[in-house]
C-alpha cells in the first residue's frame, strides 16, 4: 500500500520497476529497497527461519540484524532493507543449492 | 517474564536456552555463546550482545571501558568468499 | 589448483615412513586396546581423582572416572571447554592419521558413537570422511596411503570423481581421485560438552572454574596435594590434562613434557539449510565439513601459523584457506563468509601425544599433546585413562597394553 496524497509532500510519479520474488512478479517504484517494494504489495514475510522455518521480515531495516537476507539470483545473499529493486531480478527467500545426492 | 521469547534472532535462541546454560555454570558472554551458539549466526551478535551482557550483568561495573568477553574478528560484516581469494 | 605440489596437509601417515610391519602392529594395537577397555569392571572405586584442565579431553576423563564409582574433581583455570575443545573442526576421525594414532582414533570413533546412548548430546554424526587428490603426485601418495589404512584393518575406497559428487555437491572436476573412509565421524563440541559437564556434576563430581593450579605439594614419589586459587586440594591420583599450557605446569614437578602451543584459524560460511557437504572432507591444503547447524566450517595449518598463544585471524591465513576452498568448491563464489576465529593446537616433537603415569610420581598422570586431534580422541584416551587408574597397581603388567602406550610415555622426552 502506497501513499497517493500528502498535506504536504508531493508525491512523485516514479517508474515502475517489474522484478521477480520467489517466482512470482512484484512491482516496485524506482529508488525503493526491495523490502520497501515488497511491502508496498502486501508482502512481509520475506522469508522462514532456518531451524523453526517461522516467518521473517523486517526487524530493524537499517541493515544491521540481517533479519530481512534474501538472495537475487546470480548475486547472491543481500539485505533487501538496503537494497534497491532492479528491472528482473529475480529474489529468492532461499537460494538454489545442488544437494548432495545419497 | 516469558522465557521463550527470543534472544538470539539469527541462531534462534530462547531466554529459557539461556538460562539452561547459566544454570549449568556458564557465567560469561562468551560461555553463554559457545553453549547455546547465541552471538554465532550472521549478525554476529550485534543484534543480541547487548541482550547477554544484561542476562550476565558483565559490564554493570563499568562505563563500556571493557568491550563484551565475546571476541571479536574479521570479517566485520558478511563477505562472499569470491571477494577475498586470490586471482579474483 | 596445484599441478605438482602435494598438499594432503591432513594426510599425517608418510607412506615412506610406514610399512606392512607398522600396519600389522597397528591392528594388534587395535585388539589390545579393545581388549583392555571392554573387560568388565564394577563401580566399586571410591577413590578421588583431580584433573587439572578443563577441556574436552579433562571432561571425558571425568566422565568415565565416574562411570566407574571414582570421586573426580575438576579444576579449569579459565572457562570450561573454551580453548582447543570449542576451536577445532569436530572431526572424530582416523582417515590421515599416522598408524601409531589408527587403534586409538578407531575405538574413540565407536565410544563417541555410544555416548548419546549415556545421555550425552553429541550431534554425532558417521558419515564418512573423503580425501582428495588433484593432481598426480597426490593421487600416487593417496594410493599408497589406501593400501596401508588397507592392511591395518580399517574399511577404506577410493573413488573416482563420478562417485564422489554425491557426497560433495560442488566437487571441482579436476579432482580425479578420492579415498574415502566410512566408519569416520563428526561431533559436535558444544554441545557434548554441556552434556558432560551436567553429567559429571550430577554424578556428584565437582567442577571448578575460573581456578588455577599454582603449585604442588609433594612428598618423595607421591603428589600429596595441588595448591589452587580455591585452597589447597588433596586427592589420591592427579591428572594432568592441560593441553597446550601443560610443559610449564609439569616442569613444577620436574617432568620434561615437550608440547608447544600453535595458532590455527577456522572460517565459518553463512547456514545452508540444505546438505551440501556430507562427509568430513580434506585436500587442497584444508579440512571441512558442515555442521549440524549448516554453516560450512573450514580451516587448516601450515608454515604461517605462529607458536604461541595469539588467536588472532590473519589476512594472510583466511586470503590463503579462502582461495583454497574455492578452488576446490567453485560454485561458492558467492557464499558468504560470517566469521573467521582462530585456536590453539597443542605440539609435540614427534605428532605422538604425551600419556599415561608421570616418571616422578606414581600417583600422576599426564593426558596431553594431542596435536590438534585431542577432540576426536578424547573418547578413547578418557576411557583408557580410566581403566588404567582402575587397575591402578596391575596395568603395567599387561604387556599388550604396554606395547599400545609405550610409544606415548613422556619417559622419551628425558634428554
Amino acid at each position: 500500500m502506497r501513499l497517493k496524497k500528502h498535506p504536504v509532500l508531493k508525491i512523485q510519479d516514479k517508474q515502475n520497476i517489474p522484478f521477480k520474488f520467489n517466482d512470482q512478479i512484484y512491482h516496485g517504484k524506482e529508488g525503493e529497497t526491495i523490502a520497501v517494494s515488497l511491502w508496498s504489495e502486501g508482502v512481509k514475510v520475506l522469508r522462514k527461519s532456518e531451524r523453526s522455518k517461522t516467518s521473517r521480515g523486517i526487524y530493524c531495516g537499517i541493515g544491521n540484524c540481517y533479519d530481512c537476507r534474501v538472495h537475487i539470483k546470480g548475486r547472491g545473499l543481500v539485505r533487501s532493507c538496503l537494497t534497491p529493486v532492479e528491472p528482473g531480478i529475480e529474489v529468492v527467500s532461499e537460494r538454489e543449492v545442488k544437494k548432495n545426492d545419497l | 517474564m516469558n522465557k521463550t521469547c527470543i534472544v538470539c534472532r539469527c541462531e534462534e535462541v530462547s531466554m529459557k536456552d539461556i538460562e539452561k546454560a547459566m544454570d549449568n555454570g556458564m557465567k560469561t558472554t562468551q560461555e553463554i555463546k559457545m553453549a547455546t551458539r547465541a552471538g554465532m549466526g550472521i549478525c554476529q551478535g550485534r543484534i543480541c550482545r547487548s541482550l547477554l551482557e544484561e542476562v550476565t550483568h558483565e559490564n554493570d561495573d563499568q562505563i563500556q571501558e571493557i568491550p563484551s568477553k565475546l571476541t571479536i574478528h574479521n570479517p566485520v560484516r558478511p563477505v562472499a568468499l569470491g571477494m577475498v581469494r586470490k586471482g579474483k | 589448483m596445484q599441478s605438482t605440489a602435494n598438499l594432503l596437509t591432513m594426510l599425517a601417515l608418510d607412506p615412506k615412513k610406514e610399512s606392512q610391519e607398522s600396519a600389522m602392529q597397528s591392528k594388534e594395537n587395535f585388539d589390545a586396546i579393545g581388549a583392555f577397555i571392554s573387560k568388565e569392571r564394577q563401580a566399586t572405586k571410591d577413590e578421588t581423582v583431580g584433573i587439572i584442565g578443563g577441556g574436552i579431553v579433562s571432561l571425558m576423563t571425568g566422565f568415565y572416572l565416574a562411570e566407574l564409582g571414582f570421586k573426580v574433581t575438576i579444576i579449569e583455570k579459565q572457562s570450561l571447554g573454551a580453548a582447543a575443545s570449542g576451536r577445532n573442526g569436530g572431526a572424530v576421525m582416523m582417515l590421515g592419521r599416522e598408524l601409531l594414532e589408527i587403534p586409538f582414533a578407531r575405538h574413540s570413533i565407536n565410544l563417541w558413537e555410544k555416548l548419546s546412548e549415556k545421555g550425552i548430546d553429541t550431534q554425532f554424526e558417521r558419515k564418512g570422511h573423503l580425501m582428495v587428490a588433484q593432481n598426480e603426485i597426490e593421487k600416487e601418495i593417496l594410493t599408497q596411503a589406501f593400501y596401508l589404512y588397507e592392511l591395518a584393518g580399517i574399511p577404506v575406497k577410493l573413488m573416482d570423481y563420478d562417485e564422489m559428487l554425491p557426497y560433495a555437491s560442488c566437487l571441482n572436476p579436476e579432482v580425479k581421485l578420492g579415498l574415502f573412509s566410512p566408519e569416520d565421524a563428526q561431533a559436535y563440541p558444544f554441545t557434548t560438552m554441556q552434556s558432560l559437564i551436567k553429567k559429571i556434576r550430577d554424578a556428584g563430581s565437582v567442577v571448578y572454574d575460573k581456578t588455577a593450579v599454582t603449585d604442588f605439594i609433594v612428598e618423595q614419589d607421591e603428589i600429596k596435594a595441588i595448591k589452587t586459587d580455591a585452597g589447597d586440594m588433596q586427592f589420591d591420583h592427579y591428572i594432568l590434562a592441560t593441553g597446550p599450557w601443560t610443559k610449564p605446569l609439569a616442569e613444577k614437578l620436574g617432568e620434561k613434557v615437550e608440547i608447544k602451543p600453535r595458532r590455527s584459524q577456522l572460517m565459518v560460511s553463512e547456514v545452508f539449510t540444505e546438505r551440501i557437504l556430507e562427509p568430513f572432507f580434506t585436500g587442497n591444503g584444508f579440512y571441512s565439513r558442515q555442521t549440524p547447524y549448516g554453516n560450512i566450517l573450514f580451516g587448516g595449518g601450515g608454515p604461517w601459523e605462529i607458536d604461541g598463544f595469539n588467536m588472532k585471524n590473519t589476512n594472510y591465513g583466511m586470503e590463503l584457506l579462502i582461495t583454497r576452498f574455492t578452488e576446490m568448491f567453485p560454485e561458492h563464489e558467492n557464499t558468504n563468509l560470517i566469521r573467521a576465529f582462530a585456536g590453539t593446537v597443542e605440539i609435540t616433537p614427534d605428532h605422538v601425544p604425551a600419556f599415561g603415569r608421570l616418571l616422578h610420581y606414581k600417583n600422576g598422570f599426564i593426558s596431553a599433546g594431542y596435536n590438534g586431534h585431542g577432540f576426536g580422541l578424547s573418547a578413547v584416551m578418557g576411557k583408557l585413562m580410566s581403566c588404567m587408574i582402575y587397575e591402578n597397581d596391575s596395568y603395567e603388567t599387561n604387556e599388550a597394553l604396554m606395547k599400545v602406550l609405550d610409544p606415548l610415555s613422556i619417559k622419551r622426552f628425558r634428554v
